[in-house]
């Protein structure tokens, strides 16, 4: 019997995750603005806390870097420290 | 460091020299520019290096004009008098605070580019300190890519200058709040989340 001939009653695609993957060396960014804070919300929660890596998906380096810039753009009042519904 | 100390040694040397007369003075002219033209080479040399710095500053919102033209003299005046130069500067304008700043909850935004010896920054630092109409402000030192990405920036906000009047206050808008971020960026994050 093939393989085609297997019925399945659920979607094989469920359970299968999709692999996460580095947006910035996947775009081939190099540098991440702190003067942006409209593309630094996308790091952050509704609280205006980072997110973590294992849920975004960033390298290392770029993780690092994402927080330096969510930093230095909460220096300038350009992002909240802590809020709600932010976003 | 090291050579500072060459250099005193050298010189001491040249005093030394012409003290007791082994040379005559036009040699010790020779082992003076010797030593000057051996500067690159020695250890411890390092001609004065530029730096390039990304400046924001957060001035009183009650500021005038003229007042503000004024501040902003001031911070050049200290980085030009230190031997650096401006590379670009931008006025945001008033902007609200994301969070009220001594008791303030807008502010007026300067963004300035610059290129200086590294002891100009702390020059900075003290003015700032003693000026109370600045809100608040951040120096940051750039690297290359930085560098490439203000070009970039720059260059993108000189084209939304250029554009056609009716587009003008929309592209720079959008220019200055989406910062740079290239279109398969946006459908990669958008697809992510």
């Amino acid at each position: 019997m093939s393989n085609k001939d297997i019925k399945y009653l659920t979607s094989v695609s469920i359970g299968q995750r999709k692999k996460k993957y580095c947006r910035f060396k996947k775009a081939g960014i190099k540098y991440i603005d702190y003067k942006d804070p409209e593309f630094l919300k996308r790091f952050v929660n509704e609280q205006g806390k980072l997110l973590p890596r294992r849920l975004t998906g960033n390298s290392l380096k770029f993780q690092r870097k994402v927080s330096q810039a969510v930093k230095k753009a909460r220096q300038l009042a350009l992002m909240p420290y802590v809020t709600d519904l932010y976003k | 460091m090291a050579y500072s100390v060459v250099l005193t040694a050298l010189r001491r040397m040249a005093r030394w020299l012409t003290a007791n007369c082994f040379l005559r003075d036009a040699d010790c002219y020779l082992v003076a520019a010797f030593a000057y033209l051996c500067q690159p080479f020695s250890k411890g040399y390092q001609p004065q290096r530029m730096n390039s710095y990304e400046l924001v500053i957060i001035f009183d919102p009650v500021l005038s004009d003229d007042e503000l033209r004024d501040e902003i003299k001031t911070y050049q005046d200290i980085i030009t008098s230190g031997g650096g130069s401006m590379v670009h500067e931008e006025r945001w304008g008033l902007r609200p605070l994301a969070f009220p700043i001594r008791r303030k909850t807008t502010g007026l935004y300067y963004l300035a580019e610059f290129q200086c010896p590294g002891e100009v920054i702390a020059r900075l630092e003290t003015q700032f300190g003693r000026d109370d109409r600045v809100i608040r402000q951040v120096i940051t030192r750039m690297d290359k890519y930085a560098i490439e990405y203000a070009e970039r920036r720059r260059r993108r906000l000189q084209a939304a200058k250029e554009a056609p009047e009716a587009e003008k206050v929309e592209a720079i808008a959008e220019a200055v709040s989406t910062g740079d971020e290239p279109e398969t960026l946006k459908q990669t994050a958008e697809g992510n989340s």
